[in-house]
């Protein structure tokens, strides 16, 4: 058979069909594509490789199961996440200790939404420590909507949470069918799971694994200071609207239940500081977030020069700290407790 | 509200069933489509409906005095202002952009100085098309090739059809217009073929088109720092990117039409398995290039007075042509280098009567002339999109100079979202051409059609590029 068949165009001939196969062609390939859906849907239950839905499903879930008080709460994006060690905490600071750090898309949005949860189940604990990484607190509210459709929050959530999320028509349909339509809410998730299936790639030549991985990882840490140095130098900082609203919550709920809250920097990695455009705009996070602390004696900013890591507490970005990392930020963090005369025990 | 958008989803669904409600009401569903015509155009800017509405008024009123009369001069003085009002519109929203700079740097010479704000006109969208429109009712009338029609509101939809409205196909009054004046009936076979243009058409947008315009953007947009393989595979996703972008939007527009029982014309026929310059633009945006030859290139004297002259009205075509798309250098290139080709072909046709030896070779020796013939104008295409693409006159000289097959580290990264997204659709294309159908696929056993559009649905919707993209077209 040529490819090169006929020197004519072609043209368009409709062809003879009955109603049943054109019903049938219609209505057949809609059940199927939601069959499709909801083996999708189970599949990534378990295996989602966007790995914010699981950490942030997954926090959510033992948030929900908490069933007594903790003396120091801990809340945040992934910084957080990857920066505490709980036991070195329980250790020095004596009590219990316990952590829902999530991503930071969900924005400080999620902090002030899992404290006012906690606050109406066991009022306010010893300490809280909300942290997140300086350049959360521009984003707006778009994946957190994408997130809000992801994870299982407790019933009727949506109604009670403040800061309140305005819903259209077409979120609500969404947060209602997100649980069953993984093609249409979460077509990332599943194009990277076909992707990596019928990926062209060869595999790396086992001795050479951890060559690779090795270089990756330098590749990815330099691709995250150049994301960071570049945010910084095309953008003026201006906080979120809706982290705005979180952050005032926060306020309210720390005045309302008569506990010292710390909102903590998350640390970073120290050449950033050299850029000055980098410095400047971290500068205007800080004196952002100084207004509002200013304002209530019970809010307190921890690390407003941030800790500044060399290169070897870093993981693979510039405020995902390693072991030895966390350890020193957990260390410092429970200095600037013992400093501020929280009520250790 | 773009086809591909949710709103669209919405309010065509909603016209659909009231327009399926009044089922051989054609008054009524005139009406209907009309309306819902207006609605859509309006979504984008209302003030546009004044310019459309205008439109309509002039070549329907110059419409009946051209009909009406029997006065040779006064039928043409009446063309005349028809042909030179709807040109003037036309060029004052399309190219008044284009003098804008000159305007203020002489204003700055006296000393006044204008907010340049103040002066941007936003290009109406689709003016290009329903111009062209509404120019070949006129030009139709006169020529004594359709009459007049009496109502206005059929008149009206057949200017404002919104599936067609903003990106073609440019349809002729004498295919349309008796079409919106009879009542339409709801075929199932036209139906079957509707729905798999639609599926088809956002497949080729989505899926295809806004992804291998990642690549291609990025090289286009930071060309100097690409050589070699990258700057081809840059090049050939801009091929594919426009190609399924406005054909992929064409589909959708006739899909539509055939599910309310209306038949626009194809406006693409497999035009990167053109032999040569002539056949490319018989298969490639049908709608205009045919209305440039009954319009333009036949009026101008075609070939009637020898080949230099056929020559010379080629390139006047193909540069108003290329001008068409809008008040760029880069366009006036493109149409000229089309024209340069045509030219070339046409000449190195008539000397070597090329068709005629193709055809006496039968077996392997047909086959390597015409994939050769076909290799050749693809490549001559892709240059044509360099020039089409490109911002300044040294990016195309940089990117023609620094294309080459040297790898790069970057080469693999291109090459495997253009293999992913574009094999199938050549894939279909083979078939398409080898059959010469392009609705093969709605022949085929129930059963595959029900796979093949499960398929559909679901590329679209986990490889469909989610951000809103507007179509390439729509800016012309």
């Amino acid at each position: 058979m040529s490819i090169a068949g006929s020197t004519r165009p072609p043209t368009e001939v409709i062809g003879a069909v009955t109603k049943r196969e054109v019903v049938l062609s219609l209505i057949l390939p809609l059940l199927a594509f939601f069959a499709i859906n909801v083996w999708f849907a189970r599949y990534l239950n378990e295996n989602d490789p966007n790995l914010g839905y699981v950490i942030a499903n997954q926090q959510w879930q033992k948030f929900s199961d908490l069933q007594e008080s903790v003396d120091w709460l801990i809340l945040g994006d992934s910084s957080c996440g990857a920066g505490i060690v709980l036991e070195l905490i329980e250790q020095e600071l004596g009590g219990t200790a316990a952590e829902f750090c999530v991503v930071g898309d969900m924005l400080v949005v999620n902090s002030a939404w899992m404290l006012q949860e906690y606050l109406q189940n066991f009022g306010p604990p010893k300490g809280v420590f909300i942290i997140h990484v300086y350049d959360i607190w521009s984003r707006d509210e778009t994946n957190l909507k994408a997130y809000m459709a992801a994870v299982d929050f407790p019933d009727s959530f949506e109604q009670r949470a403040i800061p309140h999320i305005p819903l259209t028509l077409g979120d609500q349909f969404r947060l209602k069918t997100s649980s069953f339509l993984p093609l249409v809410w979460r077509p990332f998730s599943v194009r990277q799971i076909v992707e990596n299936s019928v990926s062209f790639q060869r595999d790396i030549a086992t001795d050479n694994k951890e060559l690779v991985a090795e270089t990756q990882a330098v590749n990815l840490f330099n691709e995250d200071v150049v994301f960071h140095i570049t945010l910084t130098r095309r953008n003026e900082f201006q906080i979120g609207q809706k982290n705005q609203e979180a952050i005032h919550q926060l306020s309210t709920l720390a005045n309302q239940y008569q506990f010292d809250l710390n909102l903590v920097i998350a640390p970073l990695y120290e050449s950033l500081f050299e850029h000055g455009t980098f410095q400047r705009y971290y500068e205007q996070v800080i004196r952002t977030l100084d207004v509002v602390t200013e304002e209530n004696p019970r809010m307190h900013i921890l690390f407003p020069e941030a800790l500044r890591l060399p290169r070897e507490y870093l993981d693979n970005s510039v405020d995902h700290t390693n072991a030895a990392g966390a350890r020193l930020f957990t260390q410092a963090l429970i200095e600037e407790v013992l400093h501020l005369n929280l009520p250790a025990q | 509200m773009l086809f591909t958008s949710v709103e669209f989803l919405l309010f065509f669904t909603t016209v659909y069933i009231m327009y399926a409600l009044v089922n051989n009401k054609v008054r009524i569903q005139n009406l209907l489509l009309l309306t819902a015509s207006y609605f859509f155009y309006g979504w984008w800017d209302w003030h546009y409906l004044f310019l459309i509405a205008g439109y309509t008024a002039i070549s329907f009123f110059v419409g009946r005095e051209i009909d009406r009369s029997n006065d040779g001069k006064k039928r043409k003085k009446l063309l005349a202002i028809s042909v030179f009002s709807s040109l003037i519109i036309l060029g004052f929203f399309k190219y008044f952009g284009f003098f804008v700079d000159s305007l203020l740097a002489l204003f700055d010479i006296f000393g006044l100085n204008i907010d340049p704000l103040a002066l941007q006109i936003l290009l109406p969208v689709g003016i290009s098309f329903y111009t062209f429109q509404t120019l070949s009712y006129t030009i139709d009338v006169y020529r004594g090739e359709i009459r007049h029609t009496n109502n206005i509101i059929d008149f009206a939809l057949f200017v404002s059809f919104f599936p067609q409205l903003v990106a073609g196909p440019i349809e002729r009054a004498k295919n349309l217009l008796p079409q919106i004046a009879t009542p339409r009936q709801f075929n199932i076979n036209q139906i079957n073929a509707g729905i798999f243009l639609i599926l088809w058409g956002v497949y080729k947008k989505l899926v295809i088109a806004d992804n291998v315009a990642k690549v291609a953007n990025e090289i286009f947009n930071n060309y100097a720092l690409y050589t070699g393989l990258d700057i081809i595979l840059g090049i050939l996703a801009f091929t594919f990117q426009i190609y399924c972008d406005f054909s992929g939007y064409s589909d959708i527009a006739r899909g539509l039409a055939k599910l309310m029982g209306f038949e626009l014309m194809v406006n693409f026929k497999l035009p990167y398995f053109a032999l040569n310059p002539s056949d490319f633009w018989q298969r490639w945006h049908i709608s205009l290039s045919s209305w440039l030859r009954d319009y333009l290139y036949i009026p101008l004297g075609g070939n009637r007075h020898g080949q230099s002259t056929a020559l010379r009205n080629l390139m006047i075509t193909m540069l108003l042509g290329g001008l068409w798309h809008g008040a760029a250098w880069n366009f006036v290139i493109w149409g000229a280098y089309h024209g340069f080709i045509l030219i070339i072909y046409r000449l190195w046709d008539s000397a070597h009567a090329v068709h005629q030896e193709s055809r006496q070779t039968g077996g392997h020796g047909r086959f390597l002339i015409q994939t050769m013939s076909t290799v050749i104008m693809f490549i001559l295409t892709m240059i044509g999109w360099v020039i089409f693409r490109s911002d300044s006159v040294a990016q195309i000289n940089y990117m023609l100079s620094h294309a080459g097959i040297i790898l790069s580290e970057n080469s693999f990264a291109f090459l495997r979202p253009l293999l992913f997204y574009i094999a199938p659709l050549v894939a279909v294309q083979i078939l398409q051409h080898k059959t010469r159908d392009l609705l093969v696929l709605t022949t085929f056993s129930l059963p595959v059609r029900i796979i093949l559009y499960t398929v559909f649905l679901f590329m679209i919707f986990v490889f469909g590029a989610r951000e809103q993209v507007e179509f390439i077209y729509f800016q012309f």
